[in-house]
């Protein structure tokens, strides 16, 4: 993941999908989904969270996305340690596919703090 | 040679074979007259016999009883039958674990296969990754490619084919010398040796059916280091046991009186076998609000801990994971229950302060977000915290978490 300094420079004007990505806990994979312009402006990233955590997936993505509900359920959705609120566009980093297509990619963990102690 | 034998019987010279179990003989005794309608006594020709060993369990048993007898046995009968050793790739329980540890644990911690493509990680794709990551030595490849050839198998399966071992074993009953039952339970022995070789070698069969060279050199390669890493993932090998871990990096945490303290970096890991998966430890010599000590391998000190998941390979993910969050995560509550504040105050454990990670909130590696202060999302900070805290008395308890 980028720093928030880096992103904070970057300039995201252009009108390109957003991915976002909710990944439980130390996972390195999560559930995804991408919105074109007009499904992600004037929303805020809990609005688009909630899409995400509300959408259908498939047999191998349900214990995914079953870790990141269970974390949510007394956690938070943080982006580099810190609860996220507002504009997603704060949590993009512009990134190029194969086939050489921008898009911006938000990846945000779902933590559920264990609590220590007996 | 009656080794087996005397081992069994000691000196008796004589058992009776009843019902798949050895009866040894009794002194009479007028007493015992009275027993004979217990079925552990019986009377065999005037003579009186208990009930002893059942002759089934003895044998399918006599690798953990006698392991010396056993190995000569087993390298009696394969000389006997074999002219070279057995091929074989790995025992069916140690395969399921390491592939458990390399296609299941080991992708949840490592990034394998880009964000943007989501198709589902295939074994193949698990197996590329990690070629592509560390060197296998050459010995481990040109082992898999002979492996892959069947035919090195034929030999072994046909010989076994010929022994006929279909057919249960059965004992024929009545009064036995000792030299006889030597005979009978080194057979019965044997029986279950080839049996047990036949499976094995169907299992490796199998295996090479369902694993490409690649997977198969992996699987020989890490049978046979004693220590494997990629990126923040990693096992040791213990004994029949595998220490499995994660890497965590240097963060900090947060005082409930604003106080920040930078940790240094560490392992997370649990012991994992195929039955048992111990409660995670941090690996390193360590000190911590939920650890006892300034110790190595201590374990983490969870509220709550449960193993979850349906597969090893996601029991073990639970508990790496509930091990990770306690500690990067877990001390932001007022009602904590660690063994001490990080401000060195005591609960439960001995004084350990924490002073040498104190790090100011203007920390330039903070700042650029360099270091993340974990538990900042979940914790309430009050500045006058330890002055208006009550003071909970120290307890005298020091057992197990």
């Amino acid at each position: 993941m980028i720093g928030k300094k880096e992103i904070k420079n970057k300039k995201l004007e252009q009108m390109l999908p957003l991915l976002l990505e909710i990944i439980p806990g130390q996972a390195k994979r999560g559930i995804a989904h991408l919105f074109y312009p007009s499904e992600y402006q004037g929303k805020s990233i809990s609005e688009l969270a909630k899409i995400v955590l509300s959408k259908e997936v498939s047999l191998e993505e349900r214990e995914i996305m079953k870790s990141i509900k269970e974390n949510l359920e007394m956690g938070k959705l943080l982006y580099n340690g810190e609860e996220v609120s507002g504009d997603p566009l704060k949590y993009a980093v512009e990134q190029v596919t194969e086939a050489n297509q921008k898009y911006y990619l938000v990846q945000l963990r779902a933590i559920g703090p264990q609590k220590g102690g007996r | 040679m009656v080794e087996l034998a005397k081992k069994i019987v000691g000196n008796i010279e004589e058992v009776l074979i009843k019902d798949n179990f050895i009866y040894f003989p009794l002194l009479f005794d007028h007493e015992i007259e009275k027993e004979i309608n217990n079925r552990a006594i019986v009377k065999h020709n005037e003579k009186f016999y208990i009930k002893g060993i059942d002759i089934h369990s003895l044998v399918e048993n006599f690798d953990k009883i006698d392991k010396e007898s056993y190995s000569k046995i087993q390298d009696r009968l394969y000389k006997k039958l074999f002219q070279k050793d057995i091929p074989h790739i790995l025992k069916n329980s140690e395969y399921k674990l390491l592939n458990t540890l390399m296609l299941d644990v080991m992708p949840y911690f490592v990034g394998v296969g880009s964000t943007f493509k989501r198709k589902k990680l295939e074994r193949e794709d698990i197996v590329d990754f990690i070629e592509k990551k560390i060197d296998i030595p050459k010995e481990y490849k040109q082992q898999a490619s002979k492996l892959l050839d069947e035919a090195i198998y034929k030999e072994y399966i046909d010989i076994i084919k010929k022994l006929n071992l279909d057919s249960n074993i059965t004992f024929l009953e009545g009064i036995i010398k000792k030299e006889q039952l030597e005979n009978i339970l080194t057979k019965a022995i044997e029986i279950k040796i080839i049996k047990e070789k036949k499976k094995e070698i169907e299992e490796s069969i199998n295996l090479i059916k369902e694993n490409n060279a690649k997977h198969l050199a992996l699987l020989l390669y890490f049978k046979n280091v004693k220590h494997f890493s990629i990126e923040n993932f990693g096992f040791e090998k213990e004994e029949s046991k595998y220490l499995v871990y994660v890497k965590l990096k240097e963060y900090a945490l947060q005082d409930f009186d604003g106080q920040i303290y930078l940790f240094p970096p560490c392992k997370v890991g649990t012991y994992v076998s195929l039955t048992e998966i111990s409660n995670p430890i941090v690996i390193d010599k360590y000190k911590h609000p939920f650890l006892r000590d300034y110790a190595s391998n201590q374990r983490i000190c969870i509220k709550d801990f449960e193993i979850k998941g349906d597969t090893l390979g996601e029991k073990i993910i639970s508990v790496l994971e509930q091990g990770i969050s306690t500690l990067l995560y877990g001390y932001f509550s007022t009602d904590f229950e660690g063994y001490r504040y990080l401000n060195g105050k005591d609960r439960y454990g001995p004084t350990l302060s924490f002073d040498e990670y104190k790090i100011k909130e203007d920390d330039p590696r903070i700042k650029s977000g360099e270091i993340i202060i974990t538990n900042a999302p979940f914790i309430k900070v009050d500045k006058s915290y330890y002055k208006t805290e009550k003071k909970v008395p120290r307890t005298e308890f020091w057992g197990p978490i």
